[in-house]
């Protein structure tokens, strides 16, 4: 269950005790709900140059995660999601259940207004990983 | 009783004057307040179920590009009876079908207009 171990591992990030204490509400992709607060984060794994060498399975790929902020109040805010998001991602790994996937380093992209919501504005923190499973 | 009663009493009463033309459905409303990415799944409300009336505007049965056929149907109702919708409400119609509501409702505060959709 090659992706379903993907993101099974990188969603335990946000699940983490850890993560949620850093209060920034945090959605998967294809998830709709009301949010309440004014800064938000929405997660997208983009795998791809998936391999079976056996009995390892790799997946490398890209996590997405599109950071979305009050307008006209400059991109502060979305800088210190970045930055916090970075703390846990950044060279580091995640390992769970028998797999771990290993990140590089990240880059961050200002998108500006968000197309459905003028009175947010967007940035996109993306960073590359490889994982690994049996 | 000010005009927003007003006109809100006025369209359950057109309503209920167009007789056999609305159909009594059941409209199933919960909301996911969270994602829970440990267990991988939204954390729904309790369903909860409520009798309205609607009346058909149009019927589709578009195909998409890779044959796949679905129904959509175009309805009204009072808004009174259901805001707020979202992505998880659905209609159960008495034939038993069940809808899903689409997003983008248009509301002109008293009567919303929804397009329903399901597989054939």
């Amino acid at each position: 269950m090659k992706y379903a171990d993907l993101y099974k591992n990188i969603y335990s990030l946000f699940g983490s005790a850890e993560w949620i204490l850093e209060s920034v509400k945090t959605y998967p992709s294809n998830f709709t709900g009301v949010s309440t607060a004014a800064s938000y984060i929405r997660v997208a794994i983009v795998a791809s140059g998936a391999n079976e060498v056996r009995p390892l399975k790799s997946v490398s790929g890209q996590l997405v995660i599109s950071i979305f902020i009050p307008s006209g109040q400059g991109p502060n805010a979305g800088i210190a999601i970045a930055d916090k998001l970075d703390g846990y991602l950044s060279g580091k790994s995640l390992v769970s259940g028998g797999s771990v996937t290993q990140f590089s380093s990240s880059t961050l992209i200002e998108l500006g207004r968000d197309r459905d919501n003028a009175s947010l504005h967007v940035l996109k923190y993306s960073i590359d990983f490889s994982h690994y499973g049996v | 009783m000010g005009y927003r009663g007003l006109i809100n009493r006025a369209v359950k009463s057109a309503f209920r004057s167009v007789g056999d033309l609305a159909f009594e459905v059941t409209l199933s409303k919960k909301d996911a307040s969270s994602f829970d990415f440990i267990a991988n799944e939204a954390v729904m409300t309790a369903t909860t179920t409520a009798s309205i009336k609607v009346v058909v505007l149009k019927e589709d049965e578009p195909v998409s590009a890779d044959g796949v056929t679905s129904k959509t149907r175009t309805v009204i109702t009072p808004v009174a009876n259901i805001d707020p919708l979202n992505i998880y409400d659905t209609i159960t119609f008495s034939d038993g079908g069940v809808w899903t509501i689409t997003p983008g409702f248009e509301s002109d505060g008293y009567v919303i207009t929804l397009i329903l959709t399901k597989g054939v």
